[in-house]
């Protein structure tokens, strides 16, 4: 059961919805665990007002979910900036490496993160990327798709981790499987889009197609994450001309690669049009000015 | 000693609690160090006054003797020099003089660079023009150098201030021709223009207050010579001998001060205040304060004493000019009719000094 | 139009004119592309126009990083000339209202930096006049960049005029203050009235001049009222200004729009966009 409420909440509304959430009356909840919310972005606990001691801090609408074990209110909003937060998916770009760890760049506003070593696994065995054998020989500039694993804004940087094979360097399937001592990688996060129709016969001249980087507004990215809901009109609309592949990351990022070159130029223009028009506000969700785009930039 | 650390209630293996001087509290923890001293009972400020309380001031005017007029006031540790001098702006042939008359239009025509000093004021085209100096080295957070944002806000609020009191008849600024006595708008050749320089020597918080008592001081003091239009040299001259006090107001406003220190919820704040009011902050003071209220009144004349042979004066309640307040959310309106009255009993008090300063002979 | 929708650059602006009331200020949401937030906001009756650009949080720089605190910068730029002292006053002054509304603990040691320019004002001096526009602007700008906020706010200019005679106003922009006691009152002071949001004109011939800023719960975030009357100085200044119990009922009213009109305009412009 999700509670969607459209009523626009500004920083410092009072909530009483979540109130009943919160009991936290001992003689009338005898759970073996006490009651609690999570609360997710957007929200704060706020000491100074005791009557509703949940404050919203920036505008959007609520959303809370209850069908979960523990129910996690939040306020959905788009920032423009992209603020990280635990287990999101990101694309970033190595800058250098010290003897423990990647710096990498996740926005170009913030200082850079990190990459540890020791959350650097390498094979579905687990294996870490902390010995010199198995460490990564990674070029300055190489794309890294990981996770966010600790933001601590009193910490010099995010920390980001490599949680399993199916992250680390972004590297176009040609190039995967032509080069032997990189890893073999599949492109498998929920994210990638394929159209069904790529077979190994248009895989033919790969090396020369480089992939391209796209970098999105906020609500570009998060239509992109949601294939199937607000996304399926325009990845559709631009899958059913040029099939493509992408990784998308939260930080604004998104991967493209194609067959060819032009169909990669095609898709990032598709995108970035879409985006810079702010399809993504229009009442339905971008479908007509989604197709326009396409027709335009792909041909009817 | 000040302890930081409370006094743990029971286990004797627990190391004992770290103590610190006074001195040193006061240095490594400025908030907390001030919260003690305000949740005592009666509430006591580190400088020893009670919240309410400003601190005492002295008045010179007339020390310096190349200005036409002066005054240094010292508040506690602010002390702030000003000075003032009148320089001779001629009116252009055709120019409409109504225009300088006026404290809230600024002359549009640019012929008229004030005296030798053009853009050197807060803003130029008034005939009172203050400036204020804060980088003599008076404190050790503003360094030498081009003004800073501090001294700008200040050189602007005291701007503002002379704009809303209108402390000087700007009419008898005029100079006339020296042969005429008739007061039509063509005979005036000139006007008297004063530059009030504000120089703080030593700055401990609240130098908006002395700065204003120092500048209202100092127009009381002030006497320009007598000037007048000579029309075989076609040029205003001044008579050195005979000086005559510019026509200011009678009932003077007077700017307070308040700042307003936040106290968070603790056990020992048991009263449950969540912020105190205090007058005449110093700059410790300032540091930790939230929220600065600035009340700018005049007084309830009834309870001066000093001017016995004056006539009574219109207006005799005590009247808001006024009021600014920025930062924090915690002052009430409530809190801002207690601050007013404080504001005239202060203001009484300033007029009265101000009345015996002009009593005592020079 | 469907020109418009084939060529998608620039982007269109989406104009939310608030169409009722001749009150509300015309705002148009993220007028620049590249910035986090960023809002117009035009002031119905003296047409101060105000663009303010929000970025952060960003890296600051090691000089002004807090170890616990973001940096909030406010740089006012002039619509004429280069800023002087009385940008520096204004910009300090939105700085210290902010720094209440901000939640700069959420993202220490960064950089939270606002840009305001004045594009049209009728009067580019004028502290009473830019203020309103400019916190207005300032704020709305602040929400849509998503920066942490404890609480809104919003603000109203009111001056105090001597006689109804003369001020031309839209409906509703001039109304008359409550008096207690009529009979006490003297004459002259019952024809008082109240400009909200007065232009140039109406500013000249008011008796004072009153910026307050409450935030949604009431609180008095700031407070700059002070006598305007125009007048050669000197004897004929004596007896200004106004009683304190004027200026509390002033206040009172001021509360009241702020609360109630100003949250209702925030929350019709906010609606126009959608949240994913």
């Amino acid at each position: 059961m999700s509670l969607d409420s459209l009523e626009i909440i500004l920083p410092g509304d009072p909530l009483p919805q979540l109130s009943p959430l919160l009991s936290q009356d001992p003689s009338q909840t005898q759970d073996t665990k006490p009651r609690s919310l999570r609360l997710g972005p957007g929200l704060t606990l706020s000491p100074s007002t005791p009557s509703t001691p949940i404050l919203p801090y920036r505008y959007g609408t609520l959303n809370l979910t209850t069908h979960t074990k523990r129910s996690t209110a939040s306020i959905v909003s788009t920032p423009r900036h992209y603020h990280p937060s635990p287990n999101d998916p990101v694309l970033v770009t190595l800058l250098r490496s010290t003897a423990e760890q990647f710096i990498v760049q996740l926005t170009p506003y913030t200082p850079p993160a990190i990459i540890p070593f020791e959350n650097y696994i390498i094979n579905n065995a687990g294996t870490t990327a902390s010995a010199r054998k198995s460490r990564p020989n990674l070029p300055i500039g190489a794309t890294i798709y990981a996770r966010v694993s600790v933001v601590h804004k009193h910490l010099e940087s995010v920390e980001l981790s490599v949680p399993g094979p199916e992250y680390g360097e972004v590297i176009s399937q040609k190039n995967t499987s032509s080069t032997s001592s990189s890893q073999k990688k599949k492109e498998t996060p929920s994210t990638a889009v394929s159209s069904g129709t790529t077979g190994a016969a248009s895989i033919a001249n790969r090396a020369e197609v480089t992939p391209y980087i796209l970098t999105t507004s906020q609500p570009m990215t998060k239509l992109l994450l949601a294939e199937d809901t607000l996304g399926k009109p325009l990845l559709s609309a631009v899958a059913g001309k040029v099939p493509f592949e992408m990784i998308v990351g939260k930080n604004g990022r998104v991967w493209i690669d194609a067959t060819t070159q032009k169909e990669v130029v095609k898709v990032v223009r598709c995108f970035k049009e879409f985006d810079e028009a702010e399809a993504w506000n229009d009442e339905d969700g971008g479908l007509v000015r989604g197709r326009e785009i396409v027709g335009k930039v792909c041909g009817k | 000693m000040a302890t930081l650390t409370r006094q743990p209630s029971s286990g004797e293996s627990q190391p004992p609690p770290l103590t610190f001087s006074t001195s040193l509290f006061r240095q490594i923890s400025p908030a907390l160090y001030l919260q003690r001293h305000l949740l005592h009972s009666p509430p006591t400020r580190p400088n020893g006054r009670s919240p309410s309380q400003c601190r005492d001031f002295t008045l010179t005017t007339n020390s310096l003797s190349h200005a036409h007029g002066s005054a240094v006031v010292r508040a506690g540790d602010t002390a702030v020099v000003c000075g003032i001098r009148g320089e001779i702006l001629t009116v252009a042939p055709g120019d409409d003089p109504s225009q300088f008359e006026s404290y809230n239009s600024s002359p549009t025509s640019a012929t008229h660079a004030c005296g030798t000093r053009g853009a050197g004021g807060a803003s130029w085209g008034g005939l009172v023009i203050p400036n204020v100096e804060l980088s003599t080295g008076c404190s050790k957070k503003y360094p030498l150098g081009p003004p800073g944002g501090l001294a700008q806000t200040l050189s602007d609020q005291l701007h503002e201030l002379i704009n809303v009191t209108k402390p000087v008849s700007l009419a008898s600024l005029r100079i006339y021709d020296g042969d005429s006595n008739l007061s039509s708008t063509t005979k005036i050749k000139g006007y008297w223009c004063l530059y009030i320089d504000v120089l703080c020597i030593s700055l401990d918080g609240n130098i908006l207050d002395a700065a204003w008592y120092a500048i209202v001081a100092a127009l009381k003091s002030t006497n320009l010579p007598f000037a007048s239009w000579n029309q075989t040299e076609e040029r205003i001259f001044c008579d050195g001998a005979r000086y005559h006090p510019i026509s200011l107001r009678r009932s003077f406003p007077f700017t307070t001060t308040f700042a307003l220190i936040p106290i968070p919820n603790s056990p020992e704040n048991s009263a449950g205040e969540a912020a105190i009011l205090i007058n005449d902050p110093d700059s410790y003071e300032e540091d930790e304060a939230c929220e600065i209220l600035t009340i700018l009144s005049t007084t309830d004349m009834g309870t001066i004493q000093g001017g016995p042979s004056q006539p009574p004066l219109a207006g005799s309640r005590t009247r808001v000019e006024k009021i600014e307040k920025r930062g924090g959310w915690k002052i009430g309106i409530s809190q801002i009719e207690i601050c007013t009255q404080l504001a005239a009993s202060k203001a009484a008090r300033y007029t009265q000094y101000l009345m015996k300063e002009q009593l005592t002979p020079m | 139009m469907r020109l418009q929708h084939r060529h998608p650059l620039p982007p269109p602006l989406r104009h939310s004119t608030m169409a009722p009331s001749p009150l509300a200020p015309e705002i148009t949401l993220c007028p620049l592309p590249q910035s986090d937030g960023s809002c117009q906001y035009t002031c119905p009756t003296s047409r101060t126009t105000i663009l303010t650009s929000v970025n952060g949080p960003l890296e600051v720089r090691p000089k002004d990083e807090l170890p616990n605190h973001a940096t909030i910068e406010v740089i006012v730029k002039p619509g004429i000339g280069v800023a002087g002292v009385r940008e520096t006053r204004l910009s300090t002054l939105i700085h210290s209202t902010l720094q209440s509304l901000v939640l700069t603990t959420h993202h220490p040691r960064t950089l939270i930096q606002i840009v305001a320019q004045i594009v049209q004002a009728e009067d580019h001096t004028s502290l009473p006049l830019l203020l309103t526009p400019l916190l207005n602007c300032t704020i709305l700008s602040l929400l849509i960049a998503g920066i942490p906020m404890r609480t809104v706010g919003w603000s109203v200019h009111l001056a105090v005029v001597q006689s109804v005679k003369g001020v031309k106003g839209v409906e509703g922009q001039i109304f008359r203050l409550e008096k207690d006691g009529g009979d006490e009152m003297e004459t002259e002071e019952s024809e008082e009235v109240v400009v909200r949001n007065p232009n140039s004109a109406t500013l000249s011939s008011a008796k004072s001049s009153h910026t307050l800023t409450f935030s949604k719960e009431g609180e008095i975030l700031l407070i700059e009222s002070l006598e305007c009357s125009q007048g050669g100085g000197g004897e004929s200044a004596d007896g200004q200004g106004w009683d304190i119990g004027d200026f509390l009922k002033l206040a009172e009213e001021g509360k009241r729009i702020c609360c109630e009109e100003g949250m209702e305009v925030i929350r019709e412009a906010l609606a126009d966009r959608k949240v994913f």
